[in-house]
């Protein structure tokens, strides 16, 4: 059997049915034989999508999801993808094709050094030269991107390569893991004398807390402890919103509730989050009064943003249930004073944003999605205002899910991530909320959708410009608005229309709950063009650099800064 | 002087991906020695640095998949350097203190030094 049939056959061996790619030269023998082994073949209009859309199956199924494109441009055009998957630590494994060994280094048509332009945003990534060494490097790179922190691997595979023959001995040989992931739970005993010393403990939660489906674990955790639980932009729908204990977001474009009390409470319990710095502001300013226990499977993390934490190696299924186990037999603390200081938080930032004007108003948007998409629709993002708005006000309760380039900020992902995420789950509505900007980077892929009829529901928040950076231009840059207007062009619903898929302009606030229901039930991918006022800012803000005590409110925001609640429990000296 | 030993895979790229983490970190690597070993397959580097965060990189370096051991030394350094004198060239081996003793009295000669340690 030659190479590149090994190569697929082992796909198959560790379940993808789907795969996402890009045809070309460097290639040809794996698409050739991809016609006769019986894997779905998805083809995008560019790499970049077959990336995004192969992350966007990996976030939901939790399984690799596969890519390949050619050598050269090709690679080139993965790395945007690759990188957002490095960035959100999700299993993508991509193939590139590349030049025969025999030109290697010769700067030959299509050549391009995939290998080294791959490793930094990639777990590990092999370059393959002899066809023998296929079958232990796909079952390598698999065991690699689901083990441990999951994370991107990358193959580059030479033209010979995929021609040569693999003998058969090899095909058969039993694989070894190189390295196995290590847990340190020595610091146990610690983490459980902070916590059980906690007066005020809050759990932040970030995307390990998704990745190792420990939603439940996290709310069991909670409620034994009485404690809140905060979500970073990654964790967001880890654990149900409408729990009475969980108060969303914090952050940059947090809720209030939840960045205040992350920074008064006195203990801090950090599941799966690495402490990016759009979470927690200025670094230098968080978590100085508070003792934090920093769980995360990637040693590397623990005090790597946040020093001096009490760090606990492993993944946040494992450890809440040691620290559940610790804490089970032990008189609990009874924290009344807090769980009724927290309660009162909430009423606080309990805003009503079913707000009406024209043009619409973003968060009308949002409130009417809430109202609207079913309990387990799949929602995915793009990356800008409109991002924001959902971070803020949309409610991931039951068993939605929320798909969003957080550590990269990759506008265009929403797109290709919703229709991967359609692919793997056929039965669930997904709809990516877009950005005017943002749709325009990968909306080619309205092709992809309406060629596999793969149905998603788009709708996008279009005010004619970039809007964030607009946003920021007039609040930081004294409104000298530099090349961020994007005009009135290209009319959506025209685009769909020449795709051959169905769209509709919305101008009223009236027509949106129709337009969301036909997004909903169409047979197809539906655009939902949305005018709304390209003045409406995204706040409050926690500015770029600043700490949550520089939070800029605007006029819409009813938080009193925690000022009308009584007895408040003081932070810890 | 702080040292980091590393035992690693010896395959394609190992030191771009080793590099690549102080790159990304802001640190300057002032010596690198790197060779084969006693075990088939793989092979050692050594690291020094002064940087004041050297020490931290312990853990990135275990991420990199390639790297099997990182051991972090401090103030062990041995010294070798290679001097080109009028006399012709020279070795020169020792303490960290007395390679730079040594190479202070050559007075402007050409010489590559080292720090390294196991």
């Amino acid at each position: 059997m030659r190479g590149a049939r090994v190569a697929l056959e082992m796909l198959k061996e560790h379940g993808v049915q789907v795969v996402f790619g890009h045809p070309g030269g460097a290639v040809l023998p794996l698409y050739d034989d991809l016609y006769d082994v019986g894997i779905r073949h998805i083809l995008t209009r560019h790499e970049q999508n077959a990336a995004h859309m192969a992350d966007g199956f990996a976030r939901v199924l939790r399984q690799p999801g596969v890519c390949i494109a050619t050598s050269g441009p090709g690679a080139t055009n993965l790395v945007t993808g690759i990188a957002t998957a490095y960035m959100d630590s999700s299993p993508v494994l991509a193939i590139t094709g590349q030049v025969p060994t025999t030109v290697m280094g010769n700067d030959a048509f299509q050549e391009v050094d995939a290998f080294g332009m791959m490793m930094p945003i990639v777990k590990h990534n092999w370059r393959i030269e002899k066809a023998d060494d296929i079958p232990r490097t796909f079952r390598e790179a698999f065991y690699l991107c689901t083990h441990g922190r999951t994370a991107p691997v990358h193959i580059d595979l030479p033209l010979d390569v995929q021609r040569e023959e693999v003998d058969p001995a090899r095909i058969e040989q039993n694989h070894v893991p190189r390295k196995r992931p290590k847990r340190d739970l020595s610091r146990l005993l610690d983490a459980i004398r902070f916590i059980e010393e906690a007066e005020s403990p809050v759990i932040m939660v970030g995307g390990g807390a998704r990745w190792s489906q420990a939603g439940s674990d996290i709310l069991r955790l909670a409620e034994m402890l009485q404690a809140p639980v905060v979500t970073t932009l990654m964790g967001k729908g880890s654990v149900p919103e409408d729990h009475p204990l969980v108060l969303g977001p914090v952050g940059m474009h947090g809720k209030m509730v939840a960045t205040y009390v992350l920074n008064n409470c006195d203990t801090i319990i950090a599941l799966g989050t690495r402490f990016s710095d759009r979470s927690t502001g200025k670094l230098s300013e968080f978590g100085r009064q508070q003792r934090i226990v920093h769980v995360d499977i990637d040693s590397s993390e623990v005090g790597k943003n946040v020093q001096h934490v009490v760090g606990l190696v492993g993944d946040v299924y494992t450890v809440a249930h040691a620290l559940i186990a610790g804490l089970e037999n032990r008189a609990m603390r009874r924290r009344s004073a807090w769980m009724d200081r927290v309660a009162a938080l909430k009423q606080e930032c309990n805003c009503n944003f079913n707000m009406s004007g024209r043009p619409i108003l973003p968060q009308k948007i949002i409130w009417e999605l809430n109202r609207l998409l079913p309990d387990d629709a799949i929602v995915t993002t793009e990356v800008g205002r409109h991002q924001m708005w959902a971070e803020h006000f949309f409610e991931v309760r039951q068993k939605r899910m929320f798909i969003t380039s957080g550590g990269l900020g990759t506008m265009g992902f929403g797109f290709p991530a919703a229709l991967g995420a359609k692919v793997a789950m056929p039965d669930r509505f997904v709809m990516d909320i877009a950005g005017d900007g943002s749709f325009q980077m990968t909306m080619k892929e309205l092709a992809t959708a309406k060629e596999n009829d793969i149905r998603v529901g788009v709708l996008i928040f279009n005010d004619g410009y970039l809007g964030m950076v607009q946003q920021w231009q007039r609040m930081f840059y004294g409104e000298r608005y530099s090349a961020v207007h994007l005009g009135s062009v290209p009319d959506f619903t025209k685009i769909a229309d020449a795709y051959g898929l169905e769209a509709i302009r919305v101008e009223r606030e009236g027509e949106l709950p129709e337009a969301i229901v036909r997004a909903r039930e169409a047979d197809s991918t539906f655009l939902v063009d949305v005018a709304i006022d390209a003045n409406e800012d995204m706040l409050p803000i926690m500015p770029p650099g600043k700490s949550a005590k520089e939070i800029i409110l605007g006029p819409r925001c009813i938080w009193k800064g925690g000022a009308t609640v009584a007895n408040p429990v003081p932070a810890r000296p | 002087m702080q040292i980091l030993s590393l035992l690693v895979h010896d395959d394609w790229g190992v030191m771009q991906r080793l590099a690549g983490v102080f790159t990304r970190k802001r640190i300057s690597i002032d010596t690198i020695l790197a060779g084969k070993c006693e075990k088939p397959g793989c092979a050692r580097v050594i690291l020094a640095s002064e940087h004041p965060n050297f020490s931290k990189m312990v853990e990135h370096l275990r991420r990199v998949h390639d790297v099997i051991e990182v051991e972090y030394m401090e103030n062990s350094a041995e010294a070798f350097a290679l001097v080109r004198t009028p006399d012709g060239r020279k070795r020169v081996t020792g303490t960290r203190d007395e390679v730079d003793a040594a190479l202070a009295k050559e007075d402007g000669a050409a010489y590559v030094k080292s720090y390294g340690a196991l």
